[in-house]
């Protein structure tokens, strides 16, 4: 009796054994979460898009092993984003996700995927990613807000910004690009810091509180269609001619340009992406990117892109192996790619790292709006040190 | 000084704007009764239709005029087949009008996206005047004078016309009009369709200030009713007093005490339900 049951266990290790090499032939499957519909979905389709771009510069094949991309709608909200999520996981057992953009999708999705022990790659800017959660199969590929925000301060410093005013979201973003204002110019010398509700459409009440003769310029955090919407109403009530506007992240990207008035010459920024960079990794960014979707990509289509680029990277470094988590996750903190903007690669706690550059809206040749890129700030590492 | 000047015109201007919305509500609850929520659905559909006529023709007074009857026209089919069915009976109509703000809101998102949408000024009023160093867009100013305007044309029709002295009597008692040879059933079409209008120009006049977008008919919608229930339902003095305190409360309130900009407008508003429940110029 005890013996059958050794051949059996036998049996059944050997049968395994064997149909190992076909499992190892299945597809790659990756999640890719993003809002398709909803508010947020002018930057969450192109940002998938880009990934799918990035994919389709392998010929979807990676270290011989075909990879399957499964899409998913998170609407912008962290309940259909939990429950697409699961979906993904549970049902169609994705290997890997490389999703999200929405910071509460984000918050609410990550307590679930370190549970289930998923690889994720996320575009969230939410800095809380790397330092509560710290979980070792979350990694960030996009700047965290302290990130930026600090990057932008000192970039304001250096043309000689000493007393500044803020508005911003009234959400972790904006509170937290105050922080860093705060750190970098000195309490004091935030005159003034404004937090309207997200989808506030009228601006009118905060600008006109700006008094000029008391700042060297205004920094605003806030995205999307607010972005153009605030440029707009800056420029009407006669500021841009007094007092710079400095726009936070990703507040000058590519595809917003085109609604922002032709007085916003000169709006500021300072990100990791700027389109306009003469390099050949750039070149072939922007001319894949074009040919397929007929658009020029922004910063959100440049993180999507480069989660994916890097992602791709540790697929090959483990041979495809992206069962063994362990491995995979080990490979995806060491990776290093040069992308369109430069090298770039993960932190000690899986935050991005990557040139930045100072940005100024100028008047293209051919008329339009675009990013024209100033000085290369190398390597922004989210600041632990300031904001621990 | 400036400061004050600059922000009472901001507020002015916003009023005016809630003022066309709040007008069309009261007009319709004053002489048909019926709380009709789907008030922020037209002032979104009218911003739409305005941008896409704007976008084809080039012409913002095209964008105005045919943004806003078409949604008056919507409004003809809905008063005439629908809500007719449901003659004062306030709850199934509240709620079938509550139905119909949901199903436009999900028909707007699926026509023209969930990307916000400004329209742009007419050319004449692109620039901003410098009143001795005081910047402001005259597009807003303009917004006040038209408000002004609406609400002029508004009083005369009430109170100086046959139509207006008809629409009197239905609000005073419907039943008494119609003996007395008044087609009241006909007045509904026109009133309903005519509050339509009005919320419908309010969106597409509102568009090159607050912007057409997924959401926009609710966020309206909870303020047209804060006007109304502040300056009385069925009152067009009271929509146009209603719509300048809360537009200057809503503008004062933000940049006084931005952590509390709700309240700001809420608070008086319990306030003058708790001494006059009717409202400022409701009637008892």
């Amino acid at each position: 009796m005890q013996s059958m049951r050794l051949m059996a266990t036998l049996g059944v290790a050997a049968f395994a054994s064997l149909i190992q090499p076909a499992q190892a032939q299945e597809p790659i499957r990756i999640g890719v979460m993003f809002p398709i519909t909803g508010p947020i979905s002018a930057q969450g389709r192109p940002e998938r898009d880009a990934i799918k771009q990035a994919f389709e510069e392998e010929n979807n094949i990676i270290a011989g092993r075909k990879v399957e991309l499964l899409y998913e709608d998170s609407a912008g909200r962290p309940d259909t984003g939990l429950t697409k999520v699961k979906a993904l996981v549970e049902r169609n057992n994705v290997h890997l996700l490389v999703s999200e953009l929405v910071s509460a999708v984000g918050a609410a999705v990550a307590p679930y995927v370190n549970e289930q022990k998923i690889p994720w790659v996320s575009t969230v800017a939410l800095a809380s990613l790397t330092r509560e959660m710290k979980s070792p199969y979350i990694f960030r590929y996009v700047p965290s807000s302290y990130q930026y925000a600090t990057a932008a301060a000192e970039s304001a410093k250096k043309l000689g910004w000493k007393k500044v005013y803020l508005i911003g979201w009234n959400a972790p973003p904006g509170r937290e690009t105050h922080e860093a204002l705060k750190k970098a110019f000195g309490p004091e010398n935030v005159i003034d810091a404004m937090f309207p509700n997200v989808g506030t459409s009228d601006y009118a009440p905060y600008i006109s509180k700006m008094d000029p003769s008391k700042a060297d310029g205004v920094f605003a955090a806030m995205w999307g269609a607010d972005a153009p919407r605030i440029t707009q109403q800056y420029v009407e009530y006669g500021l841009s001619k007094k007092m710079p506007l400095f726009g936070i992240a990703s507040f000058t990207s590519e595809e917003l340009l085109g609604d922002m008035p032709p007085e916003s010459e000169g709006l500021l920024s300072s990100y990791t992406y700027c389109g306009t960079l003469d390099t050949p990794e750039n070149k072939a960014f922007v001319e894949g990117y074009k040919s397929r979707y007929k658009e020029l990509p922004g910063s959100y289509q440049y993180m999507g892109y480069m989660a994916a680029k890097m992602v791709i990277q540790a697929i090959k470094d483990v041979n495809g192996k992206v069962e063994d988590r362990q491995a995979f996750t080990n490979a995806l903190s060491k990776v290093q790619v040069k992308g369109p903007m430069g090298m770039t690669s993960f932190d000690e706690n899986r935050g991005m790292v990557g040139d930045f550059y100072a940005l100024k809206v100028v008047k293209g040749p051919d008329g339009r709006l675009q990013n024209s890129c100033g000085e290369r700030i190398p390597q922004v590492k989210d600041p632990y040190h300031l904001f621990p | 000084m400036m400061f004050w000047v600059l922000q009472s015109l901001n507020g002015i201007s916003y009023g005016m704007l809630l003022f066309l919305l709040a007008s069309g509500l009261s007009l319709i609850y004053g002489l048909m009764k019926i709380l009709n929520l789907t008030h922020g659905s037209f002032y979104l559909l009218g911003g739409y239709v305005g941008l896409a006529v704007l976008h084809l023709t080039k012409s913002f007074i095209l964008a105005v005029l045919l943004g806003s009857l078409a949604i008056a026209l919507l409004g003809v089919v809905m008063e005439r087949f629908l809500l007719r069915r449901l003659h004062l009976q306030e709850m199934p109509q509240t709620l079938l009008t509550f139905g119909l703000l949901f199903i436009f809101s999900d028909l707007a998102m699926l026509i023209w996206g969930g990307n916000p949408q400004t329209v742009p000024k007419p050319e004449l009023f692109r620039h901003s005047l410098d009143i001795g160093g005081m910047v402001y867009p005259s597009y807003r100013l303009f917004i006040i004078g038209f408000g002004l305007f609406v609400a002029a044309v508004l009083w005369w029709v009430q109170e100086g016309t046959r139509i207006g002295a008809m629409v009197r009597a239905g609000v005073d008692n419907e039943e008494i009009a119609r003996a007395l040879g008044i087609n009241v059933s006909l007045l509904f079409t026109l009133v309903f369709a005519f509050g339509a209008f009005l919320a419908a120009l309010g969106g597409v006049m509102g568009g090159p200030i607050v912007g057409v977008y997924p959401g926009a008919d609710f966020e309206v919608l909870l303020l047209g009713f804060v006007v109304v229930i502040i300056g009385g339902l069925g009152s067009l003095r009271g929509a146009l007093v209603g719509g300048l305190i809360v537009g200057l409360l809503d503008n004062f309130g933000k940049v006084l005490f931005p952590e509390f900009a709700l309240f700001t407008i809420f608070a008086p508003m319990a306030l003058i339900l708790a001494v006059r429940p009717t409202g400022l110029f409701g009637k008892e």
